[in-house]
């Protein structure tokens, strides 16, 4: 007998070994300040621009919690099902590291805002796989060192190396799951899913490009139902590919290792994408001891029962109750509903486009279709997109009055995608439409009657094949442009009438 | 305002009280005993009878976790000191040795350069007592000391306005008398240390001279007294007239 099939697809775990997988995740909150100062936390600017005496770690200087930061947090922690610690407090992580300005992270420790919650996240195969969050706490990032004078631009053969601080105090979530994730697919999903609810949280830019979705993962591989076996730290996947390839490579690398009878050593790992190679960056052997300690600077925050009902109450829709909420409310089907309510902002686009449109699943078809296929195209976000939810809705009305064909609106879409005009206008530019003009055609019809009399009696005489004549007739003196519908309607009212 | 300030309820006005009539007292027991001068201890009774002379009561009162101060705070403040610290890296600001080949060697040679053999001893018995396996000992052991030295001072608080001891046990040492003796150094401090680590209050008076140095009285309030306070130091002051008059030291050629 034959196992599972969704176990079999290229790089997934062999039957005879186990991985277990744990994520953790550092997302950038997209607060206007840092975590600890007035600074902004705007990307890309000229470095050590957006900075200050605090973030700066001049001494004297002292910290103020970010207020909207914690609101974040919470509904973070909320959203993953976590329990929210009434008393929270912050911990210093202590370590020399240049671009670290304090010589500590202010971070939490023993008392995060959230512990104990979970995401149910819907696998390939349409499964239900819940994964278990750990913990949810507040930190601040470190800046960002840029090595110069290599040809890599990473550390090795670098001659120095700089810093800039511009991202250092900026607010960071870090969510810690539980080992519960046993392929590099599923972590995979769980990252997706993951980022689907942080952009519906709102919280977030989550651009893994940018940095502000950032993924380490803890693996390690056993037989099934032997104990846990070592484990590594996979670092800074910057995509959702190169997690599941690095996932790969480093399982394979564990399995290759034991089963040639070597251990597999605690170490920190790095996976390099242009090679498809993991390579191992330090040994963990003399593990860090960061010498955590309450942070003194900072006063424990109490998130009181009233606080936290008030940020619950906040939550926006989140994918599941969309998804749930499309299916009933636009009758679409599981798979639509599920791909527009993960997205919050192609779902947004749909809402509007079907409201307007008067015809949910002609918008959630073409949300879906062309206008998908259009951003994968050229990369645009949809709040960017050429065409708008309003000037999709109008060109989707001609095509459910009949104006348009489905192949006339997919070709007048793209024109207003190239002009950024208008349906209406493209339409009249190019003298597209189809001619739904009853009255129009009705004189095209009576006038190609009378002047065809013969095919006219064989038509009335019973051969219905004579109909295709006509209708050739009147798309030849149409150019095509007729609604064919009804074209045939009026046909045979006048041939019979 | 940082988050370790809160905005005080009123204004302090300049104290202008003369008398301490039924203003009590408490005289901390601990603060008098062995390590106390008899030379300090004496002018610090006469002061007592000062402030009986205004109108005061004054009662011997028993804080017993105060003697922990001292061993608490040569914790607490060398763990946090280790951490403050650590900004002084040379990466941004202060002191860097020149020349280096790696960041390691940048770091170890500009903090081994830049501080001084007091602020480098801090540093290791902060490291030490943060560190893995030891925190629990030493720093978990110091803050819940902590946290008894302030219910002591609550305590003492219900029976009494304002407590009074020494400010330090012994009158000033000679300059590095006990330079090679820090612990005993540190002992100065007695008095001090545990108004602080409990957050509170405090003023030392000039009170007299033994063997022709001054003596300190300390006076310590509940959180947020400082109007009545002041009040009360500025009466006792009044009443001690402390005339500042420190030996000329011989010049000799």
């Amino acid at each position: 007998m034959s196992t599972p099939s969704d176990e079999s697809a290229a790089g997934a775990v062999p039957n005879d070994w186990e991985a277990v997988i744990g994520l953790e995740i550092h997302v950038q909150l997209h607060t206007k300040t840092k975590m600890f100062c007035g600074c902004p936390t705007s990307f890309g600017e000229a470095p050590n621009t957006q900075v200050c005496p605090i973030c700066l770690g001049h001494p004297g200087t002292l910290p103020v919690t970010n207020e909207r930061a914690v609101e974040y947090a919470t509904r973070i922690a909320l959203a993953l099902d976590c329990r929210v610690t009434a008393h929270t407090i912050f911990h210093r992580k202590n370590y020399f590291y240049p671009d670290l300005p304090k010589g500590y992270q202010i971070s939490q420790y023993d008392l995060p805002l959230g512990v104990g919650g979970h995401l149910n996240v819907e696998l390939e195969n349409g499964a239900i796989h819940r994964v278990g969050i750990t913990r949810v706490h507040m930190e601040e990032d470190a800046g960002k060192l840029v090595h110069a004078g290599g040809a890599s631009g990473r550390i090795e053969g670098a001659d120095h190396s700089l810093v800039d601080f511009n991202r250092g105090g900026t607010p960071l979530v870090e969510i810690v799951s539980e080992p519960d994730i046993r392929t590099p697919d599923q972590a995979r999903s769980f990252l997706t899913q993951l980022k689907n609810l942080l952009e519906h949280l709102d919280v977030s830019d989550v651009n893994m490009e940018e940095g502000s979705l950032r993924c380490d993962a803890n693996v390690s591989v056993r037989r099934p139902g032997e104990p846990l076996g070592t484990k590594t730290e996979l670092k800074n996947m910057n995509s959702f590919r190169f997690l599941q390839r690095g996932l790969e490579a480093e399982i394979e690398r564990q399995m290759g290792a034991l089963e040639s009878g070597r251990a597999v050593e605690q170490a920190t790992v790095h996976f390099d994408p242009s090679s498809g190679r993991v390579s191992t960056l330090r040994s963990k052997e003399e593990a860090h001891d960061y010498r955590y300690f309450p942070e003194p600077d900072l006063v424990p925050i109490q998130l009181d029962e009233a606080y936290v009902a008030a940020v619950r109450a906040s939550l926006p829709e989140l994918p599941a109750a969309r998804k749930e909420r499309f299916m009933a409310e636009y009758g679409l089907p599981a798979y639509d509903a599920g791909v527009l309510g993960s997205n919050r902002a192609l779902g947004d686009y749909f809402e509007q486009v079907a409201g307007a449109a008067g015809d949910a699943k002609l918008a959630a078809n073409w949300v879906m279709g062309d206008f998908s296929a259009y951003l994968n195209a050229t990369g645009v976000e949809v709040e960017a997109a050429a065409v708008g939810p309003a000037a999709l809705s109008d060109l989707l009305i001609l095509l459910r009055e009949g104006t348009l064909s489905s192949k006339m609106a997919k070709d007048v879409f793209q024109d207003m995608i190239e002009t950024g005009k208008p349906a209406s206008v493209v339409v009249r530019e190019r003298g597209l439409g189809q001619i739904s003009d009853t009255l129009a055609l009705e004189e095209l019809v009576k006038r190609l009657v009378l002047a065809n009399p013969g095919p006219a009696e064989e038509f009335r005489g019973g051969r219905e094949k004579v109909l295709g004549f006509f209708v050739g007739q009147v798309m030849k003196e149409t150019r095509g442009q007729a609604n064919p519908q009804l074209v045939n309607e009026l046909l045979r009212r006048h041939l019979l009438g | 305002m940082d988050s370790t300030s809160l905005g005080l309820p009123r204004r302090i006005t300049i104290p202008t009280a003369t008398d301490l009539a039924g203003t009590r007292f408490g005289v901390i027991t601990e603060f008098l005993g062995e390590a106390c001068d008899p030379g300090v201890r004496e002018v610090f009774n006469d002061a007592v009878a000062h402030i009986h002379s205004l109108g005061g009561v004054c009662e011997e009162v028993s804080l017993p976790s105060v003697e922990k101060g001292i061993a608490a705070y040569y914790i607490i403040a060398p763990a946090e000191a280790s951490s403050n610290l650590a900004r002084f890296d040379g990466v941004r600001y202060g002191h860097r040795h020149p020349g280096a080949g790696d960041i390691m060697e940048m770091y170890l040679r500009t903090r081994s350069e830049g501080f001084g053999a007091e602020v480098k001893r801090r540093i290791m018995i902060g490291t030490y007592v943060l560190s893995a396996g030891y925190y629990e000992a030493y720093y978990g052991q110091a803050q819940r000391t902590r946290t008894l030295i302030i219910q002591d001072f609550r305590r003492a608080f219900e029976s009494f306005d304002y407590l009074i001891s020494p400010t330090s046990p012994t009158v000033a040492f000679t300059i590095g008398e006990r330079i090679e003796d820090p612990l005993a150094m540190y002992l100065s401090d007695l008095c001090t240390i545990p108004v602080n680590l409990a957050g509170l209050p405090g003023i030392s008076l000039p009170a007299g001279l033994s063997r022709g140095l001054p003596v300190g009285l300390q006076l310590i309030g509940p959180h947020f007294s400082e109007q009545g306070m002041l009040d009360a130091a500025h009466a006792l002051e009044r009443k001690l007239a402390f005339q500042a008059r420190p030996p000329v030291a011989e010049v000799t050629r």
